[in-house]
């Protein structure tokens, strides 16, 4: 039937069919495959980092504190802070009288997933890496509260200054004196004292009540400084800069109870158990697959059908629908619950808008009334469905042991329009069209839209929405370019302060350009104030005139957060609000039902 | 045919550097900072400016010479947002799994658009006909998304019988391929439609007839190869943007392909991802559709025989 042309034909279609399929079937197969892990956990949002020193995403930090273990741990079962590779607090580890001297003994079985015992001088180098300019991101400021860090960083920049300006045919001798120098000063000024091979030192600038819970952050996490320092380089500027790929898998040890086996990107972590981990004989689940899925429906099939064991987050579409089903037949493996964050609008504080128009807004009555004319109970159980917690505080209550909590403005509509006839505008009369700026994503929209028309039905109001992409929504807040904006802060660390720091005039934070010298002296008289139970009574104080006199902000709800694992087949699964569970306390069971 | 395309393989460099410089200038105009990241803490000026200066990104004159003789390097930069990972390392992670999907995608639209146009060409007005015709004109309406999210659920959770989500084995690449290849398959099977139903008519078919050949030789022989060469021209951009991925069809299947990086890096305001994603796209656009010319030489003869005389 067919001729000898039409077998060349056939031949060259195949010549174009074959290596296709070869080559996508090669393609497909180039990443070899890993055995099956014992847990499977997926996430949201995809590793930034797993730098220590530039960690400042939760997704991170969650990642972070399973491969290294700090001086103090956060405690995922009760709050509150536990020892990590040091001794237990009592004892040698201990702060004394005035509670600015802090001596932390490291544990003898504490070592690296080498073998290598941990140092008091592996810590050294890791704080000291994350306080250097060029390596210091987000939290460095941390550091900035013991003695010499200062002083070292003020004469670091101002020699980099210098550096800049030293002719090029010389600088690089200049950075070598340079370096030189700074090591013998920071070894000499900066009171992070490694007093032998175990004991370490640090000497506060001034007694910090929280700094067991800040020791918890990921920028106070030890290094391999052995392996780490090969990827340094003390750049001619001054300034320091690491080669980022010492954070890949086989490049580094790692403290905690888990190492970094594999990393594959926007695909996922394998974690395998630590055998030198100090605590190993506890830890019962070999290894982890660290997954990342980016859509939440996706996740949530993933979970159903059983390639995922525990969703971290879940931000789905139908997830209120999830999590409302209570009763006997409800869906006991998604689990709703309080996180250590709050949802709120900045209101803008600047006497005058950047246009140079004068800021209705920086009268705190208008102020007072937009709060209380907005139905958050309402925003709650409508739109968001989650169980949000209505909020009218900045803290979440509840989430800090011993704080008080206290009351903000609730929703009084009637209230609020009296207060705002008070501030000269009566019904709304004679105020400009208020502009309220949110980012697009995530349903921002829509609870603006309620809020418009809250402001609107109870005040009068004429609100404008102004929805962003998040970029810009960003760049328009930092330059206060903005009357009301959505925003939100997770706490850092278990402190009141944590939260209330953000509205210090000086804050790089402080979005709603919200200058408060009565507030600033309130909350620094508070912070030092003597007593555990009289210093947060003091800091209570100063976020109740926060919510209910100078109301920079309006609150809206805390968060909750959202699992999905099967309380029968995983246990020791955390639900506290700080987001941050342990794989070393989970424990799988036969697989349940 | 060596001259032109030599004449086209010169024009690529001057190609690339005009969508460089095209993408380079949008990259920089558009608001948001690049080292301000959502969620993240407010950066301190001096480190962002210890960071502007490890990028060679102090301004934007030094920015692009910099970054442009680093792409000349092979050196395709920093992501901003991923500290751990270059460029490079990212393409390299994304391109590989995009490829498999677009090269299987566009075997399944080459493959069956060709062969259901063939069948609608020679069935023309036929129920054979519409059946083809609606499911092109279903392939190109129906969104991505939807293909995407009916094939997840459809073999994921009605029918169990693939997992969702993963990336381990070969039979992962069936639907995101699948999923993919339906507007090529559409566009393909009515472009041969088309193509051969001309071709059938035209005098050197009747000839082939007269001669007896049989039915199924004059259709392989004359009329399909001639019907193909539209698809040909098409395939080079088709395969282009089948093997840079697509956002949605990643997202859905949880593939770790390169398209979710060209919406994420836009979004996150990675400006060096942004480039090196753009220049790696157009450099595939530009490679396949000089392919294609090849190609056209392997399958009309007439083409290689102009070239030489």
């Amino acid at each position: 039937m067919w001729g000898i042309s039409d077998r060349r034909s056939l031949s060259r279609a195949a010549a174009i069919v074959m290596p296709l399929a070869a080559g996508a079937y090669g393609l497909s197969r180039l990443t070899p495959r890993l055995p099956a892990a014992d847990l499977r956990v997926a996430d949201a949002v995809s590793i930034a980092t797993l730098d220590p020193a530039q960690i400042s995403w939760l997704q991170d930090i969650r990642l972070a504190i399973q491969l290294y273990e700090g001086l103090c741990v956060d405690d995922p079962s009760g709050g509150g802070v536990m020892a990590g590779c040091a001794d237990p607090v009592t004892g040698a580890s201990q702060a004394n009288e005035s509670a600015t001297t802090y001596r932390f003994r490291i544990r003898d079985q504490a070592r690296w997933s080498n073998g290598d015992p941990v140092e008091a001088d592996d810590f050294v180098f890791a704080w000291r890496r994350a306080l250097e300019p060029g390596t210091a991101r987000d939290y460095a400021y941390f550091f900035e509260k013991i003695v010499g860090v200062a002083d070292y960083l003020a004469w670091r920049k101002a020699e980099i200054s210098r550096l800049a300006e030293v002719p090029p045919e010389d600088r690089a001798t200049a950075a070598a004196r340079h370096w030189s120098e700074a090591d013998e000063r920071f070894r000499r000024d900066v009171r992070i004292v490694a007093e032998d091979a175990r004991m370490l030192r640090i000497e506060l600038t001034r007694p910090v009540a929280y700094f067991r819970e800040l020791l918890t952050g990921p920028v106070f996490l030890p290094l391999h400084r052995h392996t780490v320092r090969d990827y340094e380089r003390r750049d001619a500027s001054g300034l320091l800069f690491y080669d980022s790929r010492w954070c890949k898998p086989g490049r580094t040890h790692y403290n905690g109870a888990y190492l970094l086996a594999d990393w594959r990107f926007k695909r996922g972590l394998r974690l395998n158990k630590n055998p030198h981990y100090h605590g190993a004989a506890g830890v019962q689940i070999g290894s982890i697959d660290w997954i990342e899925v980016a859509d939440a429906n996706t996740a949530w099939i993933m979970y159903e059908t059983g390639s995922i064991d525990w969703l971290l987050s879940l931000e789905a579409g139908f997830t209120p629908e999830l999590v409302g089903r209570e009763g006997p037949s409800l869906r006991h493996d998604v689990r709703a619950f309080p996180a250590f964050g709050t949802y709120f609008y900045n209101i803008n504080c600047a006497p005058r808008m950047p246009d140079g128009s004068p800021n209705p807004l920086a009268d705190r009555r208008v102020r007072q009334a937009i709060t209380m004319a907005i139905d958050r109970a309402a925003i709650c159980a409508e739109i968001t469905r989650r169980g949000e917690p209505p909020a009218t505080t900045l803290i979440p209550p509840g989430t800090i042991a011993d704080y008080p909590g206290v009351d903000g403005l609730a929703f009084d509509a009637e209230a609020a329009s009296r207060l705002l006839a008070e501030a000269g505008f009566p019904r709304g009369r004679g105020l400009p069209e208020i502009s309220l700026l949110y980012n697009n994503e995530a349903g921002h929209g829509l609870i603006a839209q309620a809020v418009a028309a809250m402001l609107k039905a109870h005040l009068g109001m004429r609100v404008r929405l102004i929805g962003k992409e998040a970029q810009s929504y960003r760049e328009d807040k930092q330059r206060h370019n903005f009357m009301i904006a959505r925003a939100s802060w997770y706490g850092d660390y278990d402190d009141p302060t944590s939260f209330l720091d953000i509205f210090r005039a000086d804050s790089g934070n402080n979005d709603s350009a919200y200058a408060d010298p009565e507030f600033d002296r309130m909350l620094n008289a508070a912070d030092l104030t003597q007593g555990h139970l009289e210093r947060l009574a003091a800091l209570a104080d100063c976020e109740r005139y926060l919510v209910r006199d100078a109301l920079p902000l309006i609150p809206l709800f805390h968060y909750t957060n959202v699992y999905a694992y099967n309380p029968r087949r995983l246990t020791g699964v955390s639900l506290s609000p700080r987001l941050l569970p342990l794989m070393r306390q989970v424990a799988l069971l036969e697989r349940g039902p | 045919m060596l001259n032109r395309i030599t004449r086209r393989a010169l024009q690529v460099p001057i190609v690339l550097l005009a969508i460089y410089t095209v993408t380079f200038v949008m990259v920089v105009s558009v608001p948001g900072n690049p080292f301000q990241r959502e969620g993240s803490r407010a950066l301190p000026p001096m480190l962002e400016q210890a960071l502007r200066q490890r990028y060679g990104m102090e301004n934007n004159w030094t920015f692009y010479w910099r970054y442009l003789g680093r792409v000349l390097q092979g050196d395709l930069g920093e992501s901003l947002q991923y500290d751990n990972w270059s460029c490079s390392e990212i393409i390299a992670a994304g391109l590989p799994v995009s490829a498999a999907i677009g090269l299987a995608a566009i075997l399944i639209a080459l493959v069956f658009g060709t062969l259901l146009g063939a069948i609608a060409a020679l069935h023309r007005g036929r129920l054979v006909d519409l059946v083809a015709t609606s499911i092109a004109v279903l392939g190109v309406s129906t969104p991505a998304f939807v293909i995407a999210a009916v094939l997840l659920i459809g073999f994921s959770v009605t029918v169990p019988v693939l997992s969702a989500g993963t990336w381990d084995s070969p039979l992962d690449l069936l639907r995101p391929a699948v999923a993919l290849a339906l507007a090529p398959l559409a566009y393909i099977l009515r472009l041969t439609r088309q193509s051969m139903a001309e071709v059938l008519v035209s005098d050197f078919i009747r000839t082939a007839r007269a001669k007896g050949l049989s039915q199924a030789a004059v259709i392989w022989r004359h009329a399909l190869r001639n019907g193909l060469l539209p698809t040909l021209s098409y395939l080079g951009p088709a395969a282009a943007a089948a093997m840079t991925g697509s956002f949605i069809v990643e997202r859905v299947f949880n593939v770790p392909g390169l398209g979710t990086h060209f919406v994420n890096s836009v979004l996150n305001r990675d400006q060096m991802l942004i480039l090196a994603t753009v220049l790696v796209y157009s450099t595939m656009l530009v490679v396949f559709n000089l392919l294609v010319d090849l190609a056209y030489g392997l399958i009309d003869p007439r083409i290689q025989s102009k070239g030489a005389a």
